[in-house]
């Protein structure tokens, strides 16, 4: 196997795979609190590179410009909870999660609007140049994206272990019922996550703008890829979604490069239905089946 | 009797303020438009309506006024689909244009004849001019023709190894199709044939596979973000075979989003002749001239002259004709080298195609001007 070629397509991956680990987090801490599937996950991140774009074009200084981007992310996720999930929580599930598919296309149509419909581009935090990793070439912004991403783990991570909250957020995600009996403040507890899922999504979108542009119907993919990041971790755990996401990042890339390009989906749609089917127990139930019909 | 005599008065004198005040109207030409306002193809749809405008605004047609009736396909061959159905069905519109992409405009075809409204449509799919539907009138040149100038130029230069970029919608596979049927004619081989979905992000793994075909040449067929995205990871990984795209990467946006239009020196595209602006001569020249004037002295793109195009086809049909439905449809059918930015647009009986090999040209970009490739 060539080393380099090798390289070329994995680290590009894991880039990608970055913000897919980002966006299935955001699912997972969102899914834990409030029980529900967050469909506008991606939107943060399309959020994120889109605003702060927008404001570089305005001339606002590079780093208030990202830090007011992750704030924008922050403070949508807060009235995304607020607004329009609070409301209809008494409501069946499916209603909550179509209202949040709802509040994705909202979202999508508000920043078309006031951004409009080019691709935005912002410059790479280091300049445009390229570093190379035995013959593999690579953006600089890539070393962002792995930086940023790295740090929002360590970050979340810590407060889910050390702190108050972080310990309710995983009380919640083992039996929401017997957190709010011991004390835990739910809904105060998911306005906060969600927070911080947008402001985790909206950083992620920051980060990667320079490699892959803004645009406002850009978060689809993030949702459908975090999303499938997310049920390959089970959904539960966000260690595990984190993983799930690195893997379609990379997934992706090493099946566009060493399969075909044509078969990229192809690889990452069958490994999903492969994995829900024998999560699912439908290849037992179908021996187990077999077996008693053969009886 | 007097007094009814006097109201019989009245109503004459009213009858003809009426008539006069009608007369002294432009009468109404109403165009339906099914555009992507919206989607991954809204940036040469701008372009397009921007081109269009600036026909208006030099030529328009003399003593009609012109009603664009507007739908947004978002990029989406099902809302185009439906949008083009609701447009058709009122009979006030007397023509559609379909500003969109082939994928939509294919959608389209299906059923242009259901309505028996005529039909100009953007898309450079060759089955939206060959067969023809009796309704529906292509304006560009079709993938074949673009094809076979392209390869014309590897021929010329001795290429043997190609590799192709291409999306996997209808644009990018007639592309495809095309390319792998002419290789043999022109005495080359498609070393890389690597394919990406519109709305993608990452063209590392593709170009990974096109450096390590080792080819002679590359044709990237992506349009709008996409050929963006495509450019800039070409130039990241310091790729030196040359590559050429379609015309229709070229846009404002690509250059904004690129870092300015020296960033893309030495790019070549497939383009029709409009590209080359002065130094196309004749009637084209002084309508590429209108058509920068109209623009406020900017410099077109691609899809500036596509409007500006459709513009023209539209005055010719609409001059030779009655101005029904039925009308304008067989004057649009006699069209034969009508003068254009482009090049000469020319329809048949069983060729809708328009413009055709003839109105093609390479070109490489200075400054972000094209120029004749060597």
């Amino acid at each position: 196997m060539d080393t380099t070629v090798f390289l070329q397509l994995l680290l590009p991956g894991l880039t990608t795979g970055c913000v897919y680990a980002l966006v299935a987090l955001g699912f997972v801490l969102c899914a834990n609190v409030s029980g529900v599937v967050n469909f506008a996950q991606g939107e943060f991140v399309m959020l994120g590179g889109m605003a702060a774009a927008w404001l570089i074009g305005l001339n606002v200084p590079f780093v208030l410009a990202i830090v007011a981007a992750t704030a924008i992310g922050g403070a949508v996720g807060a009235a995304q909870e607020f607004l329009t999930l609070a409301p209809v929580r008494q409501q069946p599930h499916f209603i909550q999660i179509t209202t949040t598919v709802g509040f994705a296309v909202v979202l999508r149509g508000i920043t078309l609007i006031v951004a409009g419909k080019d691709a935005l581009s912002v410059p790479g935090f280091s300049g445009d140049g390229v570093f190379f990793v035995f013959g593999a070439i690579l953006p600089v912004q890539s070393l962002w994206v792995w930086g940023a991403t790295l740090l929002m783990l360590v970050g979340t991570f810590t407060v889910l272990r050390y702190t108050t909250i972080g310990r309710a957020v995983r009380a919640c995600s083992i039996n929401l019922q017997a957190a709010r009996l011991m004390g835990v403040n739910a809904e105060r507890l998911r306005v906060i996550v969600f927070a911080v899922s947008g402001a985790t999504g909206a950083l992620a979108g920051v980060v990667i703008t320079p490699i892959v542009l803004a645009s406002w119907d850009a978060g689809l993919t993030y949702s459908t890829k975090g999303f499938i990041g997310a049920i390959l971790g089970g959904f539960r755990s966000p260690m595990a979604a984190v993983l799930g996401g690195l893997f379609i990042g990379l997934l992706e890339s090493l099946g566009a490069g060493y399969v075909s390009s044509g078969w990229k989906d192809f690889i990452v749609y069958g490994v999903l239905l492969a994995w829900l089917l024998i999560q699912g127990g439908v290849f037992l139930r179908g021996r187990a089946g077999a077996a008693a019909g053969g009886q | 009797m007097r007094t009814r005599l006097l109201a019989c008065w009245v109503a004459a004198l009213l009858a003809l303020a009426i008539s006069q005040t009608n007369a002294d109207e432009p009468a109404e030409l109403n165009i339906g438009v099914v555009a992507s306002v919206t989607g991954p193809f809204a940036a040469p749809t701008k372009d397009t309506f921007d081109g269009f405008n600036a026909w208006m605004k030099q030529q328009g047609l003399p003593g009609k006024k012109i009603v664009l009736q507007t739908l947004d396909d978002e990029t989406n061959p099902v809302n185009a689909a439906n949008a083009f159905r609701k447009l058709a069905s009122d009979p006030r519109i007397a023509l559609i244009y379909l500003f969109i992409n082939s994928n939509s405009a294919m959608a389209a075809k299906s059923f242009a004849s259901e309505f028996k409204v005529p039909i100009i449509t953007g898309g450079g799919a060759d089955v939206l001019g060959i067969p023809p539907d009796p309704w529906m009138f292509k304006v560009a040149p079709s993938n074949r023709d673009y094809m076979i100038a392209l390869s014309e130029y590897i021929k010329r230069k001795g290429y043997t190894k190609v590799a192709h970029l291409y999306s996997t919608d209808t644009f990018g596979q007639y592309d495809h199709t095309n390319l792998e049927k002419l290789a043999p004619q022109y005495g080359y081989k498609l070393v890389a044939e690597e394919s990406f979905a519109i709305e993608d992000t990452s063209f590392n793994a593709q170009f990974t596979r096109i450096r390590a075909a080792n080819p002679d040449l590359i044709y990237s067929s992506a349009s709008a973000r996409a050929a963006i995205l495509a450019f800039k990871q070409y130039r990241q990984l310091g790729i030196t075979t040359p590559l050429v795209v379609a015309g229709s990467a070229i846009s404002a946006a690509f250059f904004n989003a690129i870092g300015g239009p020296a960033a893309a020196d030495g790019l070549m595209m497939m383009t029709q002749r409009g590209s080359l602006g002065e130094g196309l001569g004749g009637e084209s020249a002084n309508y590429y001239a209108e058509l920068k004037a109209g623009m406020g002295g900017q410099t077109p793109v691609f899809f500036n002259v596509f409007g500006f195009d459709v513009g023209l086809i539209t005055a010719a049909a609409i001059t030779q004709s009655d101005g029904s439905r039925q009308g304008i449809r067989d004057a649009l059918e006699k069209l034969k080298d009508l003068p254009a930015i482009n090049g000469p647009v020319t329809y048949t009986t069983q060729d809708h195609t328009g413009q055709d090999a003839r109105s093609i040209t390479l070109g490489k970009l200075q400054n972000g001007k094209p120029v004749p490739a060597d």
